[in-house]
This record gives C-alpha cells, structure tokens and sequence, in this order.
C-alpha cells in the first residue's frame, strides 16, 4: 500500500514500511549513511543517516536514525538541520578513530563540514579501518555461506570468522565482502589462478569460453550443489553465456 | 515430603492443612542466612557445625537447622534467626557453633552474638530492636527467614500457591485489573506500569504468547534479585503463573545469569517441584489453565538485561538490542506477544492478588505503590539488602538502615540506578526515592542499586569507571555508544591523569549530548548519566582536576603526592615495610620519608600507617 509522506516540505509517495533512508534518497535528499545496502535489513549502526520525524497527531518531532525507520502515511520528515548535522558530524568523527585515512568518511567529513579529525585514532585493532557496519557479516549470511562474524562487544567488538578462528573455513571466496565494504577494509589478493581472502587461499576457474577468471572453484561447487546441478552447467562468464545462448537459438532457428 | 499432583485448590488446601498440623509451632528453629554474602563469610561451615553439635548433643530431632535465602544483614552476618522469639545472633563463626547451641537448648540468648548498635550502645535481640531492620517493611524479603528455599512444601505452608487459586477464582480479567488497580511498577528499573503491559499483552492477538522473567541482574553491586530467586523461588514462580494465567500466556522463560549459580539451582528445582505437584503443566489445580517454565541461563553481558537484546539472547541469536517500533507485546519473543518482568515485579504479585489492590495502593506513595528492594553498598556501615516503602528518603536508607558512613568519615554522595543512573550530592538526601523523583536530579531509582561514597571519593575518577564499564558491556552495534562511551572514558581519563583542561570539559559535554540523542537503546541514552550528573553536582571538583590540577579527594595518582607529616610519624618502619617501590626510608624510631621519584602513589603507607602520619597533598 503506498502512503504519502512530506520530506524537506514536498509531499512523496512511497510504499508502506519502506526505509525512510531508501525513500528520502529517491526523492533526491542527500542522506548520509555507510552502513546499510537495500538488500539487507537495516542495524542502523553507522548513526550518520539521522532524520527529524514528526508523526501525525504528534507534536514534536523526534531524532532518529532513518535506515530502520519503515514510512507510513502523514510522516512529516527534515533531512537537515543544525541539530541533524551536529550529531552527523560528531558521529562521524567518532567512526573517524577507527579508519582515518579511509576516503570514503575523507569525502563524508568534508561534505559535512566535520573539520579535522578530533579524536586520537585508535590502534590495535584486528582489522584496521573497519568501522564494525556488519555489511560483510550480513552479505555473507544472506549470500548462505555464514563464513563471518561478529565477535566480542563493546569497544572489542571486530568481524571475522566464526569463534575467533585464523581462517574462515566456511568462505567460498566469493568477494562479496570486499565489495559491499564502505572503507575497503577488507584484504582480497588475485593472481591469474588464486584469490586470497580471509586467510584462505581459492583457485580460480576459469570461464569455459573465454578463459577469463570465473569464480573461485569453492563457490562455483557451493552454487551447483545449491542449484542442484552439475558444475558444466555454470562454467561459462556471464558474456559466454549470452554468445552460447544465442548461438544456440540461432542454430536451433536454422535447424 | 511433596508426594503426588495435587489434583485441584481443595488438594492443595488439604496438602496445606496437613503441613501445618504436621509442624510444631514451638519447635526451635535454628534460621541461618545461606545468602551470598553471608555464604563468603562461612555460613554454610555454620550451617555444618550446628547440625553436627545438636547430632553430638542428641538434639538434633528438638532443633531445625536451615538454610535460608538472604536475611538482609549482610554486614552482620553470617547471621541467624532463632524461631519462635526471633533472636538474632550476628557474625556467627563456626567457634560459636556449641555455645549457640548449648544457650538453646538451655533456652537462653547468647548474648555476646546480639547485635550492638554503635551509636546508642543498646543491645538488640530481635530484627526489630536492630536500627538496620527498624524502617525496613520487609513484604518481599520478609518470608526468607522462614523457610527453606529448597522446600516446596515451607512455601506451602505459609500459603503458597494460595494466591494462584485466589487467580482462578477471581479470573483473568478481574486480576488484570487488580494488578492494573494496585499501581504496581516495573521494578527492573524502568517503571512501567505492571497492568498497562499485561493488559496489551492480553489484548494482543495470538494464540502462542510468552512471559519472561527478567533475571539478568547485572549492576555492579546489585543482589535483590540474587536474593529473591535464591531465597524464596516459588514467590516469582507463582507471580509468573498468575502473569501467565491473566495474560493467557502458555509458555515461560526465566533468564538468568550464570554467574548465579545457586539462583539458578533454586529456580530450576522450584520448577521441576511445582512441575510434580501440578502447579506447571497441563490443567493446574484443574482449572484448565496450563503453562510451562523454563530456565535459560544468560552469559553475562550486561547489555542483555535490555529487552530487545535479552530476547535475542533467548532465541539463540547475539544479545544485540533492535529498534522495537513494534511493542514486544505485540511481536516479542519469536515474533510472538511477550511480556517481560524483572523478579521483584514477579515477587510482588501474589501479594497483590491475594491481599488486594487497595491494601498495595496503601503502601509506597501515590505515584510509586508498593516496597523496594534496595542493595545498600560502598561506605556504609551497614552493607546489606533493605527494604522499604517507596518515598523513603534516601537519608533514611543510608543514614536510617545504613548507619551512615563509617571510620567518622564524612558523606560525599550516592550512586543510584546502577551504572546509567546517576551520582546525588548530600544536598539530595531528603529526596524520596521512587520512579519519579531522582529522575529530575540527574539520577533513577533504577533497579535498586545504591552505592554510598564517602569523602575520599573522587568523582571524576567514579564517573570513568562507570564509563569504563558501560563501554566495555556496549553491545557495539551503534557508533555513538561504543565509540562514545569509550570516548568519554578516555577524556574522563585524560582528566584524572592531569591531562584535562576547560576543552576536555566541553567535548565531554558535547559528546554526551550527541551519545544520549543518537544511541541505539538506553545503554547509550542513559550511559551518559554518570557524567553530566556528577559534571553538574560536583563541578568544583572537574575544575579543582582541570584548573588547579588538584584531586580534593586525594585519589587520582597523577594529581597527588605522598608525604610524612614530621609530628605524627614515631619511626614505626610500618609504613617503609609495606612499600612496594622502597621509596620509604628512615632509621627505627626517627622520622621517615618519602622519595618522589621512587613513589607509585599505591597509597600502601596511607594504609598501614596508625599515626595518621601519611599526608596525601
């Protein structure tokens, strides 16, 4: 069901219980926000996408994150305002300690006017510039594979496998984790045969036409084995595929 | 000995009479406190002892020897209380074992184990002569004494489960509103009302819907709950049937830390009895209504106390908080509706049920019904639990039953509502202490916790252990609590280590502002409490650290240093012995010193000095 809402004073439409982030941002509202991927749902753990919410029959509006807030109908919202980037700025100085130099939160302190960084940068940590989002464990979990995690809380809190292990025995190497990253904390080696992730080192198949670099044989086995299929049947790249495909309309047209 | 279900109220009624006819109301009862306090201090070698001397004596069939939940006392204890006549003896060692039991069975007191009180010098033989006691209304607590947590049928026997039946009489609806009509509050800390939340419960759709049981005390210093389940199981268990039966709910959870071993034992037993006798399970006292209990034991992240995190932590899952836009009522545990209650809400509802909502209403103030637990802790003379009607004054719980501060040391402040409350000045004292009132000073009522500091306290150095704590038992999801928190931490420390200025004092403001509007739950929200309320009671002494680079209460190491005042020191050597660093030097009988340089300001000389002789400047 849609419901309409007033964003920065222009009414938008948008369904019921969609992220108020999501729907600000497609109005053309300039949200910041690093922890979250509209494939996932939200944890609201960066802190940076805080938005005043007014609901109908209410008075006052309300500071809130809007990654994990669902719209609904007579929602009246401001993106911006002094109190919205004083929090902003200090939150992103406070993620500032634990990854100073990645450009992303450079780029981000710079649009909000955040100034230098204020606070010592932390050292020492498992993995330096992760700014803990949770996106790699998330993808990872939602992809099936399970193979991170998070671990300890508080200021010990850090990713990576399960139970503290040196080396994610359940990754596939699929490189998802690197690529959701907002910091791109995450250290993934190729070479024309191998990737190395997460401690583990993956062959890489290559594609049965091209020969380009395909997957890593681990997940290429992980995705037949899950679609219940045999290995031939997903060893070609996306672009093989396609020529395979057609060619094989083609000669069945001509036939 | 329990045998058999009992089939229905007039079986339990029945069971009920036979207990009593059984029991001798002049037997002697030897009560000793097997709670967690008087545990470390050898109660249960005293439990041993006696029985082994009343065996020795061939009295052991005349005198009842039982351990019970905690009594209170605990600076006094190990502690006993003698049935009938209520004699309390106090600090009982396994020495004292045979002449306790030789004055019993003499039927006389032995006097040397009464309690003294300091100030007035009179000796007082029961609870209710003790100053501790005295403003105590021990609703709760009071029951401990007189029976044996262990036992299904003590509990029986002073009408347990009789308020269960009273529910069944009354009906779900009618108790609802006993409930709703007796004010009664959540005692975890957050002081919403009991009523209002079974009622969205009840009201909630669903056919499967939980109560839990909130037993993950986790405030340093805080046992009430410790003592409720360890001493008296079956009252939280029957509150959580009546819950259950009010709210038609099926199933129940009690999550409970591990680190209470005995806790846990207790409630676990409670339920396998009340399982045996028909009080869980299916039909109960045959009125159809059936539920189930189970124990889960939390792994003791504080954070876990927060509702959203501890039904994670019950589903399997990482004790993580969630933004709840829908109320656990209606989608809690397993997306089901849940109500969850802390111990002492659970414990107070038999009462309710079975003496009234107008007898409740009358107890407490209008605002905040009922009775209290406190844990009364740090420097006061009195350590212990202390129960009292709410709107007691703090003055009456610190200086009333606590006896104030010892050593003629003067009071500097209380810590309330455990590590996200908040620190109130001696200016404070004559607050009531209920939901409402601490909550405008800066402070809560919380769960009870309350700490008393005394003049060699440094505030400052109070608010970062606070903050160490906090930070360290942050879920670590949200930037602004678990980079705040140790943040904070780290400006307060830059404080106590001499490093602070007027700049530190206001990034810690601004900090804290951003920390309690933008963290995910109360963790962060309220985690800065211990600051801003000791930045706004004892501002002088932030200033006296960052202006004059002075600590008042001579605590913060870089800030102080020690020296021997020539009058007072007679060459002891007491002091130059127990220094770790041999900074301390000086023929027998001459004046010592101490060399700076060598000092690690470890404060052993202060200590062992009994000349008063160790100046800390």
């Amino acid at each position: 069901m849609d419901v309409t809402l007033v964003i920065d004073g222009l009414p938008v439409t948008a369904g019921e219980g969609a992220s108020l982030l999501e729907v600000a941002r497609s109005a053309g509202c300039a949200v910041p926000g690093l922890c979250h991927h509209e494939a996932l749902s939200a944890i609201a753990s960066c802190r940076l996408c805080l938005v005043e919410v007014r609901r109908p029959g209410h008075d006052r509006a309300q500071l809130t994150t809007s990654c994990d807030y669902p719209v609904s109908e007579g929602l009246v919202v401001t993106t911006d305002s002094e109190e919205i980037r004083r929090h902003r700025r200090m939150n992103l100085q406070l993620l500032r300690r634990r990854a100073p130099r990645a450009p992303a939160l450079l780029q981000l302190a710079e649009q909000l006017g955040a100034g230098e960084a204020l606070f010592e940068p932390l050292s020492g940590a498992p993995l330096p510039d992760c700014i803990l989002c949770e996106l790699c464990v998330r993808t990872c979990a939602m992809l099936g594979y399970n193979a991170l995690s998070v671990l300890g809380r508080g200021d010990h809190k850090h990713v990576g496998a399960p139970f503290g292990q040196t080396v994610a025995r359940a990754c596939v190497g699929c490189g998802s984790c690197v690529e959701v990253c907002p910091t791109g904390c995450i250290a993934m080696e190729e070479t024309a045969t191998t990737r190395t992730v997460w401690g583990r080192t993956h062959e890489l198949v290559p594609c049965g036409g091209c020969g380009a670099p395909l997957m890593t044989s681990a997940q290429l086995a992980a995705t037949a084995a899950r679609g219940g299929l045999s290995r031939e049947r997903y060893d070609l790249c996306e672009t093989c595929r396609r020529a395979a495909l057609s060619e094989g309309l083609a000669s069945g047209a001509r036939g | 000995m329990t045998e058999g279900r009992l089939s229905d109220a007039a079986a339990l009624a029945r069971r009920r009479e036979a207990l009593v006819a059984a029991r001798d109301p002049e037997r002697t009862v030897i009560a000793v406190c097997a709670g967690t306090g008087c545990r470390a201090q050898g109660a249960l070698q005293v439990v041993e002892a006696l029985r082994a001397e009343l065996g020795a004596q061939g009295a052991a069939g005349r005198v009842e020897v039982r351990a019970t939940g905690c009594l209170g006392f605990c600076q006094a204890g190990p502690l006993l209380c003698l049935q009938p006549g209520g004699t309390v003896l106090r600090s009982v060692a396994v020495d004292d074992v045979p002449k306790v039991v030789a004055s019993t069975l003499a039927g006389e007191v032995a006097v040397h184990l009464l309690y003294t009180d300091a100030e007035s010098g009179e000796i007082c033989r029961t609870a209710a002569d003790i100053p501790f006691y005295r403003a105590q209304q021990r609703l709760l607590l009071g029951a401990s004494a007189l029976l044996d947590p262990t036992s299904l049928d003590d509990y029986l026997a002073l009408g347990g489960y009789a308020a269960l039946v009273r529910a069944f009489e009354l009906g779900p609806e009618a108790v609802l509103e006993e409930v709703g009509r007796s004010g009664l509050r959540g005692r975890g800390g957050a002081g919403f009302p009991t009523g209002r939340k079974w009622e969205a419960v009840r009201r909630a759709q669903g056919e499967l819907k939980y109560v839990v049981c909130n037993a993950d005390e986790g405030d340093p210093g805080a046992f009430m709950d410790d003592a409720l389940l360890e001493g008296n199981p079956h009252s939280v268990l029957e509150g959580m049937l009546i819950g259950a039966y009010a709210m038609g709910a099926r199933e129940g959870h009690v999550y409970v830390r591990q680190e209470y071993p005995v806790a846990v034992a207790r409630i676990t037993l409670a339920i396998r009895q009340a399982r045996e006798a028909g009080l869980l399970g299916a039909d109960i006292l045959g009125s159809g209504f059936a539920f189930e209990l189970r124990v889960s034991r939390g792994g003791g992240a504080f954070v876990c106390g927060e509702a959203s995190a501890m039904m994670a932590s019950l589903e399997g899952r990482r004790g993580v908080p969630r933004r709840r836009l829908i109320h656990l009522s209606e989608r809690g545990l397993w997306g089901r509706p849940t109500d969850l209650n802390n111990v002492e809400t659970w414990a107070n509802v038999p009462q309710i049920v079975l003496r009234g909502a107008d007898w409740y209403r009358a107890i407490g103030t209008a605002g905040s019904t009922g009775t209290k637990i406190f844990s009364l802790v740090g420097k006061v003379t009195n350590t212990g639990l202390v129960e009292v009607p709410m709107g007691t004054t703090l003055r009456e719980i610190v200086f009333g039953a606590g006896g104030g501060v010892p050593g003629g040391k003067r009071f500097k402040a209380v810590q309330t509502g455990g590590p996200s409350g908040g620190c109130l000045p001696a200016a404070k004292l004559d607050l009531p202490v209920d939901f409402d009132t601490l909550v405008a000073e800066g402070s809560m009522m919380g769960s009870g916790g309350m700490i008393v500091m005394d003049e060699d306290t440094c505030m400052v150095d109070v608010a970062a252990y606070f903050l160490r704590f906090l930070a360290a038992e942050s879920c670590g999801t949200c930037t602004s609590c678990r980079e705040g928190l140790d943040v904070l931490h780290g400006l307060l420390t830059d404080i106590t280590e001499a490093r602070g200025t007027r700049e530190t004092l206001a990034l810690i403001e601004q900090l804290a502002d951003t920390v309690a509007a933008t963290s995910l739950c109360a963790l962060g929200t309220s985690g800065v409490n211990p600051v801003l309320s000791t930045l706004r009671h004892f501002k002088d002494e932030y200033l006296a650290h960052v202006d004059e680079k002075r600590c008042p209460a001579g605590v913060c190491k870089a800030l102080i240093a020690f020296s021997i005042l020539e009058g007072r020191c007679t060459g002891c050597r007491a002091c130059a012995l127990s220094c770790p660093a041999d900074a301390i030097s000086g023929e027998r009988r001459a004046v010592h010193a101490i060399d700076p340089g060598l000092c690690i300001k470890c404060g052993n000389c202060r200590d062992v000095c009994r000349f008063d002789a160790v100046l800390v400047s």
